[in-house]
């Protein structure tokens, strides 16, 4: 199996609103290595998302390629690509968007139905994963019953639930404050470790600097820089004293 | 498998309406043939009168069934993120059309033979409404059944399509 998981070649993304064209992405290429963190980072409207979302088939993309596991999903059918997207990518977003009416385990369990598993297995593996994010006792909570932690937490056992080979987050601690968001982005790490997921994540969060193997800066559709983590000097912890000092300042 | 809010409380309701008018015609229907004996020309006007409640139904359950579908796009598109295909999201917006269907044809059938017995039976005398067999009844109200159940399904099968064809993005960036 090759090292590389994430192969983009080359995509670009134009959209027209009205009679304006907006490029969004701009020839990105990147490649992500199996089991690595990688951070995507830039301001808002840096086309983020947009990637991400080329990346796990959800958008299709102007030019390019994106090739999983060696596999071109564009030259897939809309069908196929949802099959690749049930197996190999879990997703996390930034508003949680767990199902409101079903429970914890429920929610869980759902990208299994689709993938065919039965009921047994679902809910066994199910309450594993929630054990797994720490939330052993909260099987049978609605997500209107859970914190904003507590839900993200539901959404990475989600995310995990087929075992995907690649994780894709969405600003995953866009909703939470400094310290919930670092939690969850440390389980994140714990779990990629653990498991020897590939985590793709975009975020404008400095503090996910310090669980990245690797950041790629986009500017304006475009990379401007990857670098490895040894390159980046500022860590989450600095940046948490230096909003603590904010916090005291008047 | 899936829970349901007040909105399809008031599809139910709906279905429920028209299924009890058309159950209380051909009730009526049948009463006032045992009294008077001119099935034919009493009957006519009535299919039409049923027919007028059943498109009220139709209209109303695919308008109902469309909204249920906007108010959930977002939710469409998460499940589409997470591997759903097109046939799941169909499959569960007709299995929510065909509980929607069986709760309020029930429902519908009861209500309208209760009016219907009740209301001929207090005026004309409960001897009258015992005329009519049992059987005939019955065939009322699993004719009614039936009929919420298919219109229900009819009335969901395009918004599921439309649904479950869309982008994931594009369902996704739906926001209320």
């Amino acid at each position: 199996m090759s090292s590389t998981v994430v192969d983009v070649t080359n995509v670009a993304k134009e959209y027209v609103l009205k009679t304006e064209r907006i490029e969004a992405l701009r020839g990105i290429n990147l490649k992500v290595r199996r089991g690595e963190y990688t951070s995507i980072l830039g301001p808002s409207g840096s086309g983020k998302t947009t990637l991400l979302n080329v990346i796990g088939g959800l958008d299709t993309p102007t030019r390019g390629a994106v090739l999983i596991d060696s596999e071109d999903i564009f030259q897939l059918s809309a069908t196929e690509r949802a099959l690749v997207r049930c197996r190999k990518i879990g997703y996390i977003f930034q508003t949680f968007n767990l199902i409101p009416f079903l429970s914890a385990v429920d929610n869980v369990a759902l990208p299994m139905v689709f993938a065919g598993k039965s009921k047994g297995d679902r809910i066994g593996r199910a309450r594993e994963l929630l054990e797994l994010v720490g939330l052993g006792d909260r099987y049978n909570h609605k997500p209107a019953e859970l914190s904003g932690g507590q839900q993200q937490r539901v959404a990475i056992a989600r995310a995990l639930a087929n075992s995907p080979s690649i994780i894709l987050a969405d600003e995953p601690t866009g909703n939470l404050d400094l310290s919930t968001g670092l939690a969850i982005v440390q389980l994140l790490y714990r779990l990629r470790s653990e498991m020897g997921t590939t985590v793709i994540c975009t975020t404008h969060d400095l503090k996910m600097i310090e669980v990245s193997d690797r950041i790629a800066w986009l500017e304006d559709g475009v990379i401007k820089q990857i670098e490895d983590k040894q390159g980046v000097t500022l860590t989450a912890t600095d940046l948490q004293a230096m909003t603590q000092e904010e916090r005291r300042d008047p | 498998m899936r829970a349901r809010g007040t909105r399809s409380k008031i599809t139910a309701l709906s279905i429920m309406l028209s299924v009890a008018f058309m159950v209380f015609l051909s009730t009526m229907a049948s009463i006032f043939a045992a009294m008077t004996g001119q099935m034919a020309t009493v009957q006519t006007h009535y299919y039409l009168m049923e027919i007028i409640a059943l498109m009220v139904c139709f209209v109303g359950v695919t308008n109902t069934m469309l909204m249920s579908v906007t108010e959930r796009f977002k939710e469409i598109g998460v499940m589409k993120c997470l591997g759903a295909r097109d046939k799941h999201v169909v499959v569960i917006f007709l299995f929510e059309a065909l509980i929607l269907g069986i709760l309020g044809g029930v429902g519908g059938a009861l209500v309208g033979l209760g009016i219907g017995v009740l209301a001929f039976g207090l005026q004309f005398g409960l001897d009258l409404v015992m005329q009519v067999s049992l059987q005939e009844y019955a065939r009322h109200a699993i004719a009614g059944v039936v009929t919420a159940v298919l219109l229900s399904e009819a009335g969901s099968l395009y918004p599921a399509y439309y649904v479950a064809r869309l982008k994931p993005v594009d369902a996704l960036r739906h926001e209320l």
